[in-house]
């Protein structure tokens, strides 16, 4: 152990029982070439200040519970390997959640405006007894790339206009409401798209792109709301000309 | 029980783009429309009184402007081609191809205009 490395990391803390705002602690950790953030977080825990609060789970990019902001970056916690911050390390929580305690942040909203995408197959009528409900490789394809996200909230973090905005129903919310408007098995199209051309939806997204640019899981959320932005639009341009034509034959009929 | 929480919420303040490289990039792109004004001013002088347009785009000052307005747009066009795949869920071939062909015919547009223009100066 003569020859451990060690590096001295800022992390933010918060005790809601005492502080009346986060304040930045050091702590001097051993690490190798094979050590992540989030192994470090758990060294400090396990040897320094037991009552250091993060979530985590699977420690493998798979459960998306342990993002956090390196040096100002969304980054997940166990995908941070420390070789690549030797110059200096400051771990706060995700931004543009309310912090709740230390490294933890509260996500409620985040959860609800993925309920609200409703993001499961809707209005498929098919019984068990109708056999498997196929798909081509193609039809996989224009989705796939969108069912990849595990909900760890970095576009959020990412994404300024959900700063500005916590009603903005944001990148992974919509991504995922995209993601089923491909599906080729789903028919609750028209019901999400009242949510994305809401006040609150893809409208608000002015395409910083840096959602896309920060996703451990490659999903490009930014394309999925530029995709829906066009959507919106064609949906809007169809009602107008519906409208002028309801208004026509309405005039007929008078 | 009454409740221990206290959730503290960060403030986002005026300055929030100067935190990161990237946001940055994305302020200076969207800044190039102030530029995009800048020209529709001017062609609107052209519109209606070509005297002063012509003794206006000889100003050095305005010169200057035209030639920033110049870089805007290019800068303007390489990140607008950039972001074209994001709108289009296609095979990414297609959209390398796209994009490929929409440079070239910007290019290509470019120089046609440069030379018509070169030929009745």
């Amino acid at each position: 152990m003569a020859d451990t490395k060690t590096m001295t990391i800022k992390i933010s803390r918060y005790n809601p029982e005492k502080d009346g705002e986060p304040h930045l602690e050091l702590y001097t950790i051993p690490w190798s070439e094979k050590t992540v953030l989030l192994d470090a977080l758990q060294y400090i825990k396990d040897n320094l200040s037991p009552d250091l609060s993060f979530r985590s789970s699977c420690r493998m990019t798979i459960c998306g519970s342990c993002g956090v902001m390196i040096n100002g970056v969304p980054k997940l916690a166990c995908k941070a390997p420390l070789r690549e911050y030797q110059e200096g390390l400051t771990v706060e929580p995700l931004a543009n959640f309310p912090i709740e305690r230390d490294l933890v942040v509260d996500l409620t909203h985040f959860m609800e405006y993925i309920q609200a995408l409703k993001p499961y197959i809707l209005g498929n009528i098919r019984r068990p007894s109708d056999g498997p409900n196929k798909q081509t490789p193609e039809e996989i394809a224009k989705y796939h790339k969108y069912s990849m996200c595990i909900n760890c909230g970095l576009c959020y973090a990412a994404c300024p206009q959900f700063g500005l905005n916590p009603k903005f129903l944001g990148p992974a919310a919509i991504t995922l409401g995209r993601r089923y408007n491909l599906d080729s098995r789903d028919k609750g199209k028209s019901e999400r798209m009242e949510k994305i051309n809401s006040e609150n939806g893809v409208w608000g997204c002015t395409l910083v792109g840096y959602c896309s640019e920060v996703c451990p899981k490659h999903v490009d959320p930014a394309a999925a709301l530029q995709q829906c932005k066009v959507d919106s639009a064609l949906e809007f341009a169809a009602s107008v000309l519906n409208c002028k034509k309801k208004e026509a034959s309405h005039g007929n009929k008078a | 029980m009454a409740t221990k929480r206290k959730p503290y919420i960060r403030e986002v303040n005026a300055g929030w783009w100067k935190k990161l490289p990237f946001y940055r990039d994305y302020m200076l792109r969207e800044g190039t429309s102030v530029f995009a004004v800048w020209v529709s001013v001017v062609l609107l002088v052209a519109l209606l009184s070509p005297d002063t347009f012509m003794s206006l785009v000889k100003n050095p000052l305005v010169i200057i402007l035209n030639l920033a307005a110049f870089l805007a747009s290019l800068l303007h066009t390489k990140t607008w081609y950039a972001l074209v795949p994001k709108i289009l869920n296609l095979p990414e071939a297609i959209l390398k191809r796209l994009v490929q062909t929409l440079w070239g015919l910007t290019i290509g547009v470019s120089v046609v205009v440069l030379a018509l223009a070169a030929a009745s100066y």
